[in-house]
């Protein structure tokens, strides 16, 4: 039965028109979630058909990309961010191409290193569950260094920064806070003030954030979560009662993904012109309420629930690629000693 | 060791299996039980191992109440129907198992399992799988290792089904011999009772609510008796008759449950003046204890008697009767022969009575 | 009349069994061994190196030590119901059945989440929790290998130890031990092997633990050492072929088949003890079912309407008809691979089993999946055999993963086909296509059954590699559960949990199907 099936394979690759494509390959992290008519628009203006697929997380997206490099799975990759970049730039997984199509934010075009293009970015913080740290009578943290607070033991969830994106990010933050000589230091303090630390997000989330029954009110989530928990509250929260959850901002790293052609990929031309299309009005406005990032494009608008319950991060620990690249696995394997 | 079943009784569910069983098999003796298929044979010799438990009634070995006893401490030897051999085991590790468990030295485990094996005839199997066997090979090593451990009493459950003719023939005589070679007690189980004759003591019928075990039995068991009653008050009198060690003379006795002899019979081959050139058995000795008369106990004796020699060709059978006795013998389709008294050894007068084997009352001197 | 029949397991096998097998050595062969080969040839730079790394050591340790542990009580737990499952008359036996033994179909993503839910947060819960995980997946194999064995041994085989003088201690030692020790080695190694090389739950549950399988991802994903990564997998797949085939010898040489069926006294104390022990396997799933139910202010089926299209879905894209269409599909087409290689193979194997077609076929149990899946990437990445993000690829990987397990739950099945009976046709003057639709097809029905079972179960609930590997725009309903436990908001858990439950109960359904079917 598998001859039948290579014989399959063999003919199917046979045919393939070098030409104009009909359809591009757009692969992304599993949780790339956009609307059904994202890519309407881009259908009609180009008669190119945009094809997703799927396969992971973003981490996983990159071990595939450097591996085949050259000769990718696709021809646009969305999903690599700021702590894979080096990596991706490294294997040379991408061919040069920054979108000036749309009028994008300032600070985020250059930290594509002038191979990518910044697609949306998200800041990884510590939500806080109000409710809970009013009944203990607690005020909520507002500095990092509040965190080492004793009135703060026992009180705070993250996850594995060697298996999780949000974990990675947050140690990224201290190191960017405290510096290459103080992170360990501050490492320390927070596991005697009793840390818990778990393997992933949906852990730390759903099973000790005390919100969801937990008992811990201060998780590592992102700055978007507080509006999806307006969104999808159930039973349903009225559109003005304020969110569940807010944001510790001092806690914020700035995660920025980007998009890019990948190089030997046949179709380099209609390959820019789609990332063109991701990073225009029409496709940046859906960002927010289906991946919960929020957009590149400066014109394109927030929606009401991100107004309302998003908090406005305006100076985030931020690092560059390169150096995340050179420092992240020695900063990750010291981690682990110090928290296991 | 002699084994007492007493007043047995089990059911499963709605089903009653046994109802009031009862036997006795004195010490060396081999008894059948005979019963239709589905009759509770089985399930009696599970109880009698120890594997089920009765519903009323208990089990006595040599006066021992074993009723409660786990199994593996009653020491009784079980031949499966189906022998139940241990396929992890060779044909000689089988032997020997019942020998390791009680913990006998490597050396005597290896003499008696050569023993045993040369005795059923298979001692060059001793190494091979037993999934190499025949049926009637399996059973000879089920036997042999039954027979290892040296248990009290041995059970056969249908040791002969499904052998043809001259197997059973031939296993009957394995059976008894390494049997009686031993004086091991023996109760085994058939549906069929011609095949059990070949091995058996006697037969206990199924199902009849029957108390008293009708055997033959080595003369020793009878002189007791004899003694008690044909001699009472004869001190000197001597209880060993002329005949008794020949070679086709049985003697046999009834017992109760608790082992008592309560009557004997001897026949032994004697030619009788009155029918000459005929084939004929001598019934002597015919006694029931003192508190056990009238109660049926000597006609079944006589029945069983007469059942044992159909098959040895015997036209006519004879006794010496005391004038009390007559009215038995008649009823027992006895003839009185001629008028007189004649001697006996007692110095009591006795006549003669006969019958003839063919059931024909009547004078056959014609 | 009870007789027995003593099966001899050294029959010739006809000519057309001798290629049989190929089909599936050639799966395994081109899904598994061959990518896994090609990563190592062109990936690794220093093979020694990556043993030096942190963790790396450790993860080897905990993946040894671990294994053993979760395997001991597996064991301890695992043999307590089949004892009684197998000795005993026990009233509701076949849910008894399926509560112990669908477990092991079920997603790792699922049953890790149950877990969570059920377990309090403090600082050694990762531990028990993937001990615990552990035995709930693996009694499964415990039960399945050790009943049919044990329920087969004659009450009176024991009867007869006992009337031999040996108490109840001896007749374990002497008779039952030897008789049931091939089947659970079997089991306890496949159990050891399968939780030495745990993945999904060790991620999932294990915050700060790590077993080399993990490891693999850590070094290939998170720290871009795909070497190291390479290095990890090429030896844990040797290390674990050669357990696999040295221990688990699949069967034992004297099958007794007795065909009586004593009657066995009804114990009430152990009836009820085999009950709570099910109860017990029954809580995560009962876990998991509460969370679906609970909203921020109590309960609420909301979640349960969102899964079935009842509401309008707030949950952006949550494209829950497509993934379970997708999931079928895959399910459908890995069995339809899986299913007639996999009985073909178990034909063969159980006439003859060969060292060497064993230790192939059991060659995805122990493989990490990362490593398959990188090693696909740039093994068929080169025109015309470039199958990479082709849609069948999935269910084909879903084929290799389930066929060892389709080949060991076929072959005691067909064992227990009375050989006589295709001879007995031909004297009767079929021919051999008469025989096989007539008489031989029918037989296999409860492998046929068993076989598709599993393969449509364990692909339903395949979690790691189908992630892995690129898609075009599938989504299968363990991502979906994925996806939207990844989501903050009382809905998205919610729902998420109410697909999981409906998964735990398609795929567990599937199994006890099986059992339901198969005569024991």
């Amino acid at each position: 039965m598998t001859f039948s099936l290579v014989a399959v394979v063999v003919a199917a690759c046979g045919s393939s028109d070098d030409s104009t494509p009909d359809r591009l390959v757009l692969l992304a992290y599993d949780s790339f979630t956009p609307p059904d008519d994202a890519f309407d628009l881009f259908t009609a203006e180009t008669g190119i058909e945009v094809q997703i697929a799927l396969g992971g997380d973003a981490g996983e997206l990159i071990a595939k990309a450097g591996l085949t490099a050259g000769n990718p799975e696709g021809d646009v990759l969305w999903g690599v961010d700021n702590t894979l970049l080096s990596r991706a730039l490294d294997a040379e997984v991408f061919d040069p191409y920054v979108s000036l199509a749309h009028p994008l934010r300032p600070e985020l075009i250059d930290s594509g290193a002038g191979v990518v293009t910044p697609v949306d970015y998200g800041d990884v913080c510590i939500n806080i569950d109000d409710g809970a740290l009013v009944d203990r009578g607690i005020t909520p943290p507002v500095t990092l260094d509040d965190l080492i607070d004793p009135i703060y033991r026992s009180l705070l969830v993250v996850s594995d920064a060697s298996t999780s994106s949000p974990g990675l990010a947050f140690l990224l933050a201290t190191i960017d806070r405290f510096g290459d000589d103080g992170w360990t230091d501050y490492w320390r303090a927070l596991v005697d003030n009793d840390v818990l630390v778990v393997s992933g997000w949906s852990d730390a989330y759903y099973t000790a954030f005390s919100r969801y029954g937990g008992d811990r009110p201060l998780v590592l989530s992102y700055a978007s979560s507080p509006p999806a928990e307006v969104l999808f509250a159930d039973p349903p929260l009225a559109d003005d009662s304020p969110a569940p959850t807010s944001v510790m901002v001092d806690s914020c790293f700035r995660q920025i993904e980007f998009a890019g052609v990948l190089r030997g990929t046949k179709f380099t031309n209609e390959a820019r012109r789609l990332v063109d299309h991701l990073v225009s009005v029409e496709f940046q406005r859906t960002l927010p309420e289906n991946l919960f990032v929020f957009p590149s494009n400066t014109e394109a608008e927030l929606p009401t629930s991100f107004l309302r319950h998003a908090p406005v991060v305006t100076a985030p620990s931020t690092m560059e690629a390169s150096r995340i690249s050179e420092g992240r696995t020695r900063w990750v394997e010291e981690w682990l000693t110090i928290v296991s | 060791m002699s084994l007492s079943i007493i007043d047995v009784g089990i059911a499963f569910g709605e089903r009653t299996v046994l109802d009031r069983e009862s036997l006795h098999v004195p010490t060396g003796s081999i008894l059948a039980v005979v019963g239709a298929s589905g009759s509770g044979k089985t399930t009696l010799l599970r109880i009698v191992a120890g594997l089920e438990r009765p519903d009323h009634g208990r089990i006595e070995i040599d006066g021992d109440d074993v009723t409660k006893w786990p199994t593996h401490r009653r020491r009784v030897g079980l031949v499966f129907q189906d022998n139940q051999l241990f396929p992890h085991l060779d044909v000689a590790d089988n032997v020997a198992f019942g020998l390791r468990t009680a913990g006998w030295t490597r050396p005597d485990v290896t003499k008696r399992v050569a023993e045993l094996l040369d005795a059923v005839g298979l001692s060059d199997r001793r190494d091979q799988s037993i999934a190499t066997l025949s049926g009637g090979e399996a059973k000879r090593v089920a036997l042999a290792r039954t027979l290892a451990p040296m248990p009290r009493i041995v059970l056969l459950d249908e040791p002969f089904a499904g052998l043809d003719d001259d197997r059973r023939l031939h296993l009957a005589e394995v059976v008894r011999h390494m049997l009686q070679g031993s004086g091991t007690t023996a109760l085994l189980v058939s549906h069929d009772r011609s095949d059990v004759e070949a091995v058996a003591d006697g037969i206990h019928r199924l199902g009849t609510h029957d108390a008293i075990t009708v055997l033959s039995v080595p003369v020793e068991t009878i002189r007791p008796l004899r003694r008690e009653v044909l001699r009472a008050g004869m001190a000197n009198q001597s209880v060993e008759f002329d005949g008794d060690d020949d070679l086709d003379t049985f003697h046999l006795a009834a017992f109760d449950t608790t082992g008592r002899v309560l009557a004997t019979s001897t026949w032994l081959r004697r030619d009788l003046s009155a029918a000459p050139g005929r084939n004929a058995f001598q019934l002597r000795g015919m006694a029931t204890a003192t508190d056990h008369q009238s109660r049926g106990l000597g006609a079944r004796l006589i029945d069983e008697g007469l059942t044992r020699l159909e098959t040895r060709q015997v036209d006519v059978v004879w006794a010496n009767a005391r004038d009390a006795a007559l009215d038995f013998y008649r009823r027992m389709n006895f003839q009185v022969h001629g008028d007189g008294f004649v001697e006996s050894v007692t110095g009591l007068p006795h006549h003669v009575v006969m019958r003839s084997m063919s059931g024909r009352a009547g004078d056959i001197s014609s | 009349m009870a007789h027995h029949r003593l099966v001899s397991l050294r029959q010739t096998a006809p000519w057309s069994s001798r290629f049989a097998p190929l089909p599936s050595a050639f799966l395994v062969v081109a899904v598994v061994i061959v990518p896994l080969i090609v990563l190592v040839v062109e990936t690794v730079d220093d093979p020694w190196s990556v043993w030096s790394r942190p963790g790396v050591t450790g993860a080897v340790w905990f993946s040894i030590w671990q294994g053993a542990l979760s395997t001991f009580i597996t064991l301890a737990v695992g043999l307590v119901p089949t004892w009684i499952l197998a000795r005993f008359p026990v009233r509701g036996r076949p849910i008894l059945m399926a509560v112990f033994t669908a477990p092991f179909v079920l997603p790792t993503v699922v049953v890790g989440a149950a877990f969570l839910a059920l377990l309090p947060t403090s600082l050694d819960r990762s531990l028990v929790a993937i001990l615990l995980a552990h035995v709930f997946f693996n009694v499964s194999v415990v039960v399945r290998t050790v009943l049919p064995v044990w329920r087969s041994m004659d009450e009176n085989l024991l009867a007869a130890a006992r009337t031999l003088g040996a108490d109840p201690l001896k007749v374990w030692r002497g008779v039952t031990w030897p008789l049931l020790r091939p089947a659970i080695l079997s089991a306890a190694s496949l159990v050891f092997v399968m939780c030495a090389t745990s993945y999904g739950v060790i991620r999932v549950l294990g915050s700060g633990w790590s077993t080399v399988d993990v490891e693999i991802y850590r070094r290939a994903v998170a720290l871009g050492d795909v070497s190291g990564a390479a290095v990890l997998a090429a030896v844990q797949a040797l290390v674990v072929i050669t357990a696999l085939t040295m221990w688990s010898r699949r069967s034992s040489e004297w099958a007794v088949l007795s065909t009586t069926i004593p009657t066995r006294r009804r114990r009430l104390a152990l009836e009820v003890l085999v009950w709570i022990i099910g109860l017990a396997f029954l809580v995560p799933i009962a876990a998991l079912a509460a969370t679906s139910l609970r909203s921020s202010t109590g309960w609420s089926l909301a979640g349960w309407r969102n899964l079935f299209g009842l509401t309008e879905s707030r949950l952006p894209d949550t494209k829950i008809v497509e993934a379970v269409t997708n999931s079928a599909v895959y399910a459908v087409v890995a069995a339809g691979i899986a299913v007639p290689t996999g009985l073909s193979l178990a034909r063969s194997a159980a006439r003859r089993p060969r060292r060497w077609l064993t230790a192939i076929v059991d060659a995805p149990i122990g493989v990490s999946a990362v490593a398959v899946g990188l090693g696909i990437l740039i093994t068929y990445d080169v025109d015309p055999i470039d199958v990479r993000a082709s849609w069948w690829l999935v269910p084909v990987v879903h084929a290799s993963v389930a066929l060892p397990f389709v080949v060991r739950s076929a072959v005691p099945l067909i064992r227990s086909i009375p050989s006589g009976l295709g001879e007995a046709a031909a004297t009767l003057g079929a021919s051999p296509w008469r025989r096989w639709v007539h008489v031989e097809l029918p037989l296999l029905r409860p492998a046929v059954t068993a076989a598709s079972a599993f393969s449509l179960a364990m692909s339903l609930g395949e979690f790691g590699a189908t992630s892995f590997l690129t898609r075009r725009d599938t989504t299968t309903l363990p991502i979906l559960v994925e996806s939207l436990l990844s989501r903050p908001g009382s809905l998205s858990v919610m729902t998420g949990s109410a697909t999981a439950v409906l998964l735990l109960v398609v795929t567990g359904g599937l199994v006890v199907l099986v059992d339901r079917r198969t005569p024991t």
